[in-house]
């Protein structure tokens, strides 16, 4: 896992998701980092991550808007949403629209190393 | 109105699930306590946290101490905590720990969430100070249906309250 596109309106959350992205092996990836939906758009364009990890509440465009778009301009990279939303419909949601996992906040490492490691090339 | 058959209010935490919950938020040591609940005045003294359904209705508020809102939002942020004592002492959040604070209290929607019950965001969060916090808060406030209210000791972050009003 080379690159990986971090997309939460958070700077909070995103630097506690690159935490544990470290605690949980994946020190030496790329961390691009945007701050909704929109700009995660741009930003998967332009850097082609290996991973996207996207919160699902944000402005502007919503994760799952942002997976649609990525989805509806051919761009497959596996995606993994972040997120307080953790209901079952929620997940059935996310992985009908082709997300990987649903990690649900809040999160620790573990729960990191586990659903990267099912995806993680 | 009475909801439709099937849907139920959202649920009131447990304070095994609010201890669970600030423990993994925060990465520390956390223990949850059920007290009394205190009497939240326009003073400051806590942030509220609005919570809507779908419809654009407040359907519950969570009423955090400055100790609370100071120590979770420095937690977080591996923040020391001299700084949310010296923001308790102030009597007002520094923009960092509100802002910090706020995520606790948007991941907080897990607690309020179940399968059956109106589906819950945070709609924001506010001093319990501020002049333009809506009137059904305080109604709320005033007549919950149901309130519960948490003491929360997170290991060297110190003790605070955290309490849930649902409509």
């Amino acid at each position: 896992m080379k690159k990986i596109l971090l997309v939460d309106d958070s700077k909070t959350i995103r630097m506690l998701i690159k935490r544990n992205l470290r605690q949980a092996g994946f020190e030496t990836a790329e961390i691009i980092e945007a701050g909704d939906g929109a700009a995660g758009l741009v930003a998967a364009k332009a850097e082609a991550p290996d991973l996207i990890l996207s919160d699902w509440n944000m402005p502007e465009m919503s994760g799952m808007q942002f997976l649609q778009a990525l989805r509806a301009e051919g761009i497959d990279t596996t995606f993994g949403f972040i997120t307080s939303e953790s209901m079952p419909t929620y997940k059935e949601q996310a992985m009908a629209a082709g997300a990987s996992f649903l990690l649900a906040k809040p999160f620790n490492a573990d729960s990191f190393a586990e659903a990267l490691g099912a995806v993680a090339p | 109105m009475r909801p439709p058959t099937g849907v139920t209010a959202p649920p009131v935490p447990i304070q095994e699930a609010v201890g669970d919950f600030v423990s993994a938020l925060v990465g520390r040591g956390a223990a949850a306590g059920k007290v009394t609940p205190t009497d939240i005045e326009p003073d400051g003294s806590h942030v509220i946290g609005i919570y809507r359904d779908t419809h654009g209705a407040i359907a519950a508020i969570s009423l955090a101490d400055l100790d609370f809102a100071a120590g979770t939002g420095a937690a977080l942020g591996m923040i020391p905590s001299a700084a949310a004592h010296e923001a308790v002492a102030a009597g007002e959040l520094p923009e960092t720990l509100l802002e910090n604070y706020q995520e606790v209290a948007n991941i907080m929607t897990s607690l309020l969430n179940s399968q059956n019950s109106p589906h819950l965001v945070l709609d924001e969060v506010r001093p319990s100070s501020d002049p333009d916090l809506p009137a059904e808060v305080w109604e709320a406030i005033a007549s919950p249906s149901k309130r519960r209210e948490f003491a929360v000791t997170i290991d060297g972050y110190g003790n605070g309250r955290i309490g849930v009003i649902i409509r």
